[in-house]
């Protein structure tokens, strides 16, 4: 570039870097410099803000977490209460979180008569009080199937029925939900061995562990496995604040839930809310090791059905029939 | 060439400037602290079909619920001809061949009756069931007919039973219908749906 240029440039306002920096600063140009820094350091921190969710990143201690089988129990307070204030913070609700054990020399079954149940949903409504599934988007852990009598055809049946009133004439109906498998598939092709089966016979998630492949959700034949697409929203009052680790604890976005039987609750000797909820009594709870328990009853005196027997997964749900 | 006034004058802006970004930053985060934590929760309704029994119900509207007051005098029919007419409100769908005698006693009209014509009080409608219904009444006994409430393991705390006429109408017992709670909603991923719909 020649001076004479250089002139010409100058004369058209357009100036070289050095006579930029070296131009004094003025009030004028401080005003426009200063403006349009704050202007960027807004637009920055506006596309940076997702950073500042805490719902969408993972902190250094949960990054940092170890295997839940090698957790000290040190390791686990600290785990719960941070998890506590974590919901605190996202659902303003105080829970009291634990981590409650296996009851020794039991293991849970679960039987359902076929035969009474109505479909009315009120299992479905109280699992999802209980167990702080989302509401949008929805998730629920039972699903009713309307089939029609006389036959046994699950791809005819229908979850989406809404009639007036049920049951209707020639309809019967059968809820599916987790048959807590004791050769659980879902257990089997867990890459990172985010969930396992219990000694009580429950097949649980640990959701701080789960990658959210959904390889489980794959391998359930009874399609018992939800998904978190998105974070969980719940509102504040239907939130239920005792909650375990490895059952209803409300889940972060991107991990696999399902049923556990409502671990904090059985495990205490409560019933799962299904049971508590039915209005037709269809639903059994106990332990299948007791002779005396009710399970135990029905596996001796009725006709039991076994859904998808031929997978080979040996569940501890029974469908029975009265007569 | 700075003056002193032109220093200050800086200093204002400085200062302006600062807040302004402060202000936007602190926007930024949209977390809302303002929420008070709630203990309050909606649990499940596990209120029994039908409710407390229906005697209990009448005493507490004022009733004696007592049949003696009119069948002190007055002699019952053995079969149930005149039912419309004595009892208007008293819708009769239970069973086939039933009458009257097959569950009150013919002389106490405020005890139920069993197969040796003994008197049942009227409380113990589980006993007047069972008289036909055996094996619901074994089922019931063994807990896996009727719900049962509370503890899975009675060892670790009480179980509250429910009664037969807690779900069953005395005299039309089938199991009444109900509205079913609303099915589940078919998308599984709503988040991905906002927006204008597809033609």
């Amino acid at each position: 570039m020649s001076d004479q240029e250089k002139q010409a440039g100058r004369g058209a306002g357009i100036r070289t870097l050095d006579q930029i920096a070296d131009a004094p600063l003025d009030r004028r140009s401080f005003i426009k410099i200063g403006t349009a820094a704050a202007a960027g350091a807004a637009a920055l921190g506006w596309a940076l803000s997702p950073l500042l969710d805490a719902e969408g990143s993972i902190t250094i201690d949960e990054f940092l977490q170890r295997h839940y089988e090698r957790l000290s129990a040190d390791e686990m307070q600290a785990i719960l209460r941070r998890t506590e204030n974590d919901i605190s913070a996202r659902y303003g609700v105080q829970a009291s979180l634990s981590d409650p054990k296996p009851l020794p020399g039991v293991e849970y079954a679960y039987a359902l008569n076929i035969g009474r149940c109505i479909g009315c949903r009120r299992c479905v409504e109280a699992c999802m009080l209980e167990n702080n599934t989302s509401r949008d988007p929805e998730i629920q852990y039972i699903r009713v199937l309307e089939m029609q009598k006389g036959s046994l055809d699950l791809e005819n049946s229908d979850h989406y029925y809404d009639p007036d009133t049920v049951p209707r004439k020639d309809k019967y109906y059968m809820p599916v939900q987790c048959h807590q498998c004791s050769k659980a598939p879902c257990t089997k092709v867990c890459p990172v061995n985010a969930t396992w089966q219990e000694p009580d016979g429950i097949v649980v998630v640990d959701y701080n562990w789960c990658i959210g492949c959904r390889y489980c959700m794959a391998a359930c034949p009874y399609w018992a496995r939800r998904f978190n697409y998105s974070t969980p929203s719940i509102p504040a009052d239907e939130i239920t604040t005792d909650m375990a680790y490895l059952g209803n604890r409300i889940r972060p976005r991107g991990v696999v839930e399902k049923c556990t039987f409502c671990l904090h609750r059985v495990r205490k000797g409560l019933n799962p809310a299904c049971v508590e909820a039915c209005p037709t009594g269809s639903r059994v709870f106990g332990n299948l090791l007791d002779p005396d328990s009710p399970i135990a009853y029905i596996l001796r005196e009725k006709r039991v059905y076994i859904l998808k027997e031929d997978t080979g997964t040996i569940p501890r749900f029974y469908y029975f029939f009265d007569k | 060439m700075l003056t002193v006034r032109a220093v200050s004058w800086y200093g204002v802006y400085s200062v302006f400037l600062l807040t302004v970004v402060a202000s936007l930053a602190a926007a930024g985060d949209g977390t809302d602290h303002a929420r008070t934590p709630r203990d309050r929760r909606i649990t499940f309704d596990m209120t029994p079909v039908r409710g407390e029994p229906q005697a209990l119900e009448l005493e507490r509207a004022g009733f004696t619920y007592s049949c003696k007051e009119c069948h002190r005098d007055l002699k019952a029919p053995a079969d149930r001809a005149n039912l419309e007419a004595e009892h208007g409100t008293i819708v009769f769908n239970h069973g086939t061949d039933m009458s009257c005698q097959v569950c009150h006693h013919p002389d106490n009209r405020d005890a139920y009756v069993d197969r040796e014509c003994r008197q049942i009080p009227s409380t113990n409608t589980v006993e007047l069931c069972a008289k036909c219904h055996n094996i619901e009444y074994r089922d019931w006994k063994a807990n896996i007919h009727g719900r049962v409430n509370g503890y899975w393991n009675p060892a670790l705390g009480p179980q509250t039973r429910l009664l037969c006429v807690q779900c069953h109408d005395r005299r039309a017992p089938a199991f009444q219908t109900m509205k079913p709670l609303p099915p589940p909603r078919k998308t599984r991923m709503p988040f991905l749906l906002k927006g204008p719909p597809h033609e």
